[in-house]
């Protein structure tokens, strides 16, 4: 039995994950994932267990912890956070689970707010587990179920791979009535395949290698992956996850013209594809991200006799998303009229709220650096890599999580000087301590600003581990003499005073810490409306 | 049945609330929707979109195709020119009429009119005025939404039960508030469609929208006001406007 519920495809995945008998979530925010997290806690905050980690590194092995005692558990991230879950993710394929564990991952092609737009299907071949890709709302609530009965089943994590334009976008789905309970307490006994000494690993590696054929038989049966042979059709679409809505768009109305082999579960179902490949005589591959199923396709010398388009041919456009529109170019099918672009129009960036820290930082920071003749501030990901962009053009780099304070230890190791960095608290605690640590023992002469806005801002204000004293406590720790961990008041009547503060510790050759500590103004906005409500 | 609806605006100006009250609606009227919006960076004062297709059928696509798009939601002038591309030639752009000046480039207003004029349906509504008169500025985004009520294919009351509902946590006289704000939009929209209807162009809709407030429209009929704007030069419009409201400026 189902009701309809009004979810974002995000929703849907948290809503399928705890009733399919859910006991913990894991992870650190990241669009487009965050939501997925956020409504596991709306929906069961008493039932499942939902705190964010400081990483998505230390959220996976968490996960993999609670999969261990028996339970099901799902850890969720934004494409680049599997690049820092890597190492568990790697060799909890080689380990195996307990309890069903799945990966979530939210990719961001056209990079919407993301560094790159790497393509998380990569890393589920890499590991050699399933993943599974659905392409609407409804496929992304009923197929986690699925992902945990096949992790218990296969004993390997599974990953659900979703894009931003699936995870952020709302569509009614009929969700079931009747819930699964949750897995019951039930550590695993078994010291051989958790400890992956040489002698363990071998012999769990020979067995994930062994599973592949029954990864691969699970993918020829299951109804995600849908083969549509059309007597004389010529083209043949193979498409996968949310392309495939882009497809029936446009062919919907008269499918006679393809035969199409839908994937939505990977590995790749090489039976159906044969199937297809012989009775077209040209084909052409429509998958959100870079080409995966294009690449395997071709191999390295291409198909004889049958002419395979897509990224790698310029049919589409290998970078940026798909969309309806250049998907039916790539079909060949009529454009329809549009008209042309207005001629007037300006570009509106996101900006740093009115009255944000970060700016008042900014603006002391940029007036003491101009005073030295070469000096560089490396930056890291938050609301402040705003800073980057006009009126501030304040910061030089942007690369990863934590990067700043490591980019300037290097920097400084060179000979730059003055080298300063900003990241932000909930950034710090997530990769910037061990950087940290490496200056405190070299006492480098590097200028850390973290700015503490007490919450992780960009993605929504989550909850942040190193704010305020806590913050202080941690920096201290590290051994910094506390006459160079100095904390500062980002606003405007403070301005001179902090210039003098900042021109001092920018002069001084040896290793200073400045905790610009100020609350985000929105956050202030939150924690006033929750005052309201008790 | 089938509709593309373009929302647009800056972060902030509340367009994914309208898009609740949208969704809701289509869903209790037992029709399929898709409805995708973009978070995080678009916030900061950023330009934000949201595509809604809603429609008797199932629905493929997330995104709008170019050109098929029927009504261009905007809550700000210069984002609703932003997306001229996605309408389709009998598609109907329903703007506000006040711009958001948050960046140093901004187009002269008069440009971003211009641009307007190439657009066979174009209905622009002074948001600004009609909130104010609902009791609050921050309906503004429930005023355009009203504006567009009567080119959404919905039912009224459905749409107003949802404006209700999305305000309910805030209590009876937010919800009246931003449902009065609702009706005043779709009234001023009906006005201007039958004007328009009478044989006067976007500069003299625009005029009107920028004008009159629910109120003062019901000074004269439709046609009259379209015959008063056809028998006088623009520039003597205003004072036209004011003999006949007997009133200085409404705003």
């Amino acid at each position: 039995m189902r009701e309809t519920s009004v979810l974002l495809g995000d929703e849907a995945v948290a809503l399928g994950a705890i009733h399919a008998g859910l006991s913990g979530v894991y992870g650190y925010p990241g669009t487009p994932s965050t939501e997925i997290f956020e409504a596991v806690q709306n929906f069961a905050r008493d039932s499942v267990h939902s705190v964010w980690s400081t990483n998505e590194k230390v959220g996976y092995e968490e996960a993999l912890g609670m999969s261990y005692a028996g339970k099901r558990a799902m850890v969720t991230m934004k494409h680049v956070g599997l690049n820092v879950a890597a190492d568990p993710f790697m060799n909890s394929a080689i380990t195996g689970v307990n309890g069903g564990l799945v990966a979530a991952v939210a990719d961001d092609p056209s990079m919407h707010s993301s560094q790159n737009e790497q393509d998380s299907r990569y890393f589920a071949h890499f590991a050699m587990i399933p993943c599974l890709e659905p392409g609407t709302q409804q496929e992304a609530y009923d197929m986690v179920r699925y992902a945990f009965e096949l992790s218990e089943v296969m004993n390997v994590p599974v990953m659900l791979r979703v894009v931003t334009r699936l995870a952020h976008s709302r569509a009614n789905v009929q969700v079931l009535k009747e819930h699964r309970e949750q897995n019951q307490l039930d550590p695993s006994t078994d010291w051989t395949k958790w400890t992956l000494l040489p002698m363990n690993a071998r012999k769990s590696y020979a067995k994930l290698v062994e599973s592949q054929k029954k990864f691969l038989e699970e993918s020829e049966s299951t109804t995600f992956n849908t083969l549509n042979i059309v007597d004389g059709a010529e083209t043949g679409i193979i498409t996968s996850g949310i392309a495939a809505n882009y497809v029936f768009e446009n062919i919907g109305a008269d499918q006679s013209k393809f035969s199409t082999l839908v994937i939505k579960q990977y590995p790749i179902p090489i039976e159906k594809l044969k199937v297809l490949v012989r009775n077209v005589k040209e084909i052409i591959v429509i998958e959100e991200g870079y080409p995966f199923i294009e690449e395997r396709l071709n191999g390295l010398l291409g198909l004889d006799e049958i002419e395979v388009r897509g990224k790698l041919t310029g049919d589409l456009p290998r970078t940026g998303e798909l969309n309806p529109d250049n998907v039916r170019a790539a079909l060949r099918l009529g454009a329809f009229d549009v008209l042309p672009n207005s001629g007037v129009m300006a570009g509106r960036p996101p900006q740093l709220c009115k009255g944000c820290p970060h700016a008042d930082t900014y603006n002391a920071l940029n007036e003491a650096i101009k005073e030295f003749t070469d000096g560089r501030i490396f930056g890291d990901i938050g609301c402040y890599t705003l800073g980057a962009l006009p009126p501030y053009r304040a910061i030089e780099s942007c690369v990863d999580m934590g990067a700043s304070i490591s980019m300037a230890n290097g920097a400084a190791h060179a000979g730059v000087r003055p080298v300063a960095c900003a990241i932000g608290d909930s950034t710090f605690t997530h990769s910037g301590m061990t950087p940290l640590l490496d200056a405190a023992k070299a006492n480098t002469p590097i200028t850390v600003f973290i700015m503490d806005n007490s919450t992780v801002a960009m993605t929504g204000g989550q909850p942040t581990y190193g704010s305020g004293d806590g913050l202080r406590q941690i920096v201290e720790g590290f051994g910094i003499p506390t006459e160079h961990v100095i904390t500062i008041d980002p606003v405007p009547k403070k301005h001179e005073e902090n210039v003098e503060i900042i021109r001092r510790e920018l002069a001084y050759e040896g290793l200073s810490v400045i905790l610009a500590k100020r609350a985000c103004i929105e956050e202030v906005k939150r924690q006033a409306k929750l005052a309201k409500k008790s | 049945m089938q509709k593309n609806i373009l929302l647009a605006g800056v972060g902030g100006q509340g367009i994914l609330s309208q898009a609740f009250v949208m969704c809701n609606a289509a869903l209790e009227e037992g029709l399929n929707f898709k409805q995708a919006e973009v978070h995080g960076m678009a916030q900061r004062g950023g330009a934000v979109q949201s595509n809604l297709r809603i429609s008797s059928e199932p629905i493929m696509s997330d995104l709008i195709p170019r050109g098929t798009c029927d009504i261009l939601l905007s809550v700000e002038p210069l984002e609703a020119l932003r997306y001229l591309d996605y309408l389709g030639k009998d598609g109907t752009i329903i703007t506000s009429t006040k711009p958001f000046v948050n960046i140093p480039n901004y187009p002269e207003v008069e440009t971003i009119w211009a641009e307007f004029e190439k657009v066979p349906h174009v209905i622009p509504v002074n948001a600004e005025i009609l909130a104010k008169e609902a009791g609050s500025p921050l309906s503004a985004n429930m005023v355009m939404l009203g504006a567009a009520a009567p080119f959404l294919g919905l039912k009224i009351e459905t749409l107003e039960n949802w404006v209700r509902n999305l305000w309910s946590a805030k209590g009876d006289k937010v919800a009246e508030v931003n449902a009065r704000a609702f009706h005043a939009g779709r009234e001023m929209a009906e006005f201007l469609t039958e004007v328009k209807g009478h044989g006067v162009g976007l500069k003299g809709i625009h005029f009107l929208a920028d004008n009159l407030n629910s109120e003062t429209k019901k000074s004269r009929s439709a046609s009259e006001w379209a015959d008063l704007l056809r028998s006088k030069p623009e520039a003597e419009w205003i004072e036209a406007v004011q003999v006949v409201t007997g009133a200085g400026n409404p705003t």
